[in-house]
């Protein structure tokens, strides 16, 4: 079965099938593959995560493969909360998941551990037609996701051309740890009033062309759209009322809208340089949802492939983005004692403020003959924010991949 | 960068490299996905499905 299938592989030189990543891959009925990552941020949280996948050729028309992956997760994570408080801080959460450390309660500790496994099934029904089938799910300690979904992909018959479409349901469970509960949004902290699990269903839609422009250059264009319900909140976010000199005298719970749409333009380059065949990689993605939040990403990486099958690469990604419609670091009100006249949104989340992030990183990668190869690589991220508390986040990345046929 | 005219599938050998595909490298991309994914309001734009997380 391998033969036929790599003689038949190698005959129509398949390019753009998923599945068929390379000359070399295509030779192997099995492919494994590993890594470890670890990412940590200046004084708040560290992750070290563990993936492993295994692709098979189950048969000539047929890939199956698996995903696992195991996080653990802790550190200090912003809450919302302003530093400068007039409250004795009695702590956003309660759980022994996240805790409140220091005076003021703008940061929180927290411990969580993620298990998450991926099925993906993907058949060949024609020469030029094939279908992905991908099923996941993922646990952790206060949140449940399982999601379906099918990628349908079409060559023209000289396989220069692939168009693409794909769809995926996911449905999300969140609650918070010791409670299986949420907060009711926008209601004080210190009432602890509390209700069920949220639910959340998305469903995101891709559609795409990748497309060979000459012998040394592959061009995509992905157009996404995404539409999500249910509960946007997060359980353990707070933000402060404060006075008019900023100082703390309440906090409350967030709220966000329970809808969020998405629209995504992403394009994809890849061209190898003559002479020298080194790898000119770059990407933009423009992102626009109905929060008010508008992104524009470009990453660009340049492998210089040496002669004796290892390559370096660095990298360089640049992101902007504007605030979601309802953040605010805080809500202002001098009338202290009383309750405030809150809008019908809020978060004071950081993630959902005015940010410019920077991500500089080197990668090293070497081939192990034709069926291994060891991939490292090393990334420092900045981001900066335009109103939050912690107007900065410095983040590195270390990860160790090996890659390994059969 | 023109398109002159349709290549040849013996000239596709420098097309099949793993480096000229859609992820590159597959792990590196879902790595990334998750760690912008965590950090930023923005998500998307190369695939769908794989689930979700409450990313702190």
């Amino acid at each position: 079965m391998k033969s036929i299938r790599n003689k038949l592989s190698l005959a129509t030189c398949s390019l753009l099938t998923t599945g068929n990543a390379s000359a070399e891959a295509i030779e192997n009925a099995w492919e494994l593959d590993s890594s470890y990552l670890y990412y940590s941020e200046v004084d708040r949280v560290t992750v070290n995560k563990l993936v492993g996948t295994a692709k098979g050729y189950v048969s000539t028309k047929d890939t199956a493969s698996i995903k696992v992956v195991f996080d653990s997760m802790s550190g200090a994570t912003p809450t919302g909360a302003v530093k400068n408080t007039s409250l004795t801080y009695t702590g956003a959460s309660g759980g022994t998941g996240i805790s409140a450390t220091g005076e003021s309660g703008a940061l929180s500790d927290f411990d969580d551990t993620r298990v998450a496994v991926a099925l993906d099934w993907a058949h060949e029904y024609a020469r030029t037609m094939s279908v992905n089938y991908n099923g996941a799910f993922s646990v952790e300690n206060d949140w449940r996701s399982f999601s379906v979904s099918a990628t349908a992909n079409k060559e023209n018959s000289s396989r220069s051309t692939k168009w693409t479409l794909g769809i995926a349901g996911t449905y999300d469970q969140i609650f918070r740890v010791n409670g299986n509960n949420t907060p009711e949004p926008l209601t004080r902290v210190e009432d602890g009033r509390f209700l069920g699990e949220g639910e959340r269903t998305t469903t995101d839609i891709i559609a795409g062309v990748t497309r060979v422009i000459n012998r040394r250059t592959i061009a995509q264009l992905n157009l996404g759209f995404g539409i999500a319900n249910g509960y946007m909140t997060d359980p353990y976010k707070v933000f402060s009322v404060v006075d008019a000199a900023g100082v703390e005298w309440d906090q409350y719970f967030e709220g966000r809208p329970d809808s969020r749409m998405r629209w995504t333009i992403t394009a994809n380059l890849n061209h190898m340089t003559f002479p020298g065949n080194n790898g000119i990689h770059l990407s933009y993605r423009y992102y626009s949802d109905d929060w008010d939040v508008q992104s524009h990403t470009l990453d660009y990486a340049h492998r210089f492939n040496f002669a004796n099958a290892d390559y370096l690469e660095p990298r360089i990604r640049l992101y902007t983005q504007t605030r979601a419609e309802f953040y605010q670091n805080s809500f202002v009100d001098t009338n202290i004692g009383g309750t405030p006249d809150l809008p019908q949104y809020l978060s004071a989340d950081y993630r959902l403020d005015d940010m410019d992030s920077a991500t500089a990183g080197l990668t090293y990668g070497v081939r192990f003959g034709s069926d291994a190869d060891l991939r490292t690589r090393l990334e420092y991220i900045y981001q900066s924010f335009e109103h939050s508390e912690f107007d900065t986040n410095k983040a590195i990345v270390f990860n160790i991949s090996y890659g390994k046929r059969f | 960068m023109t398109i002159k005219e349709e290549v040849k599938p013996w000239e596709k050998d420098v097309l099949a490299t793993d480096t000229m595909q859609f992820p590159r490298d597959p792990m590196q991309s879902y790595l990334d996905d998750h760690i912008y994914f965590s950090k930023e309001a923005s998500t998307g734009g190369n695939g769908v499905g794989g689930g979700g997380c409450g990313c702190n």
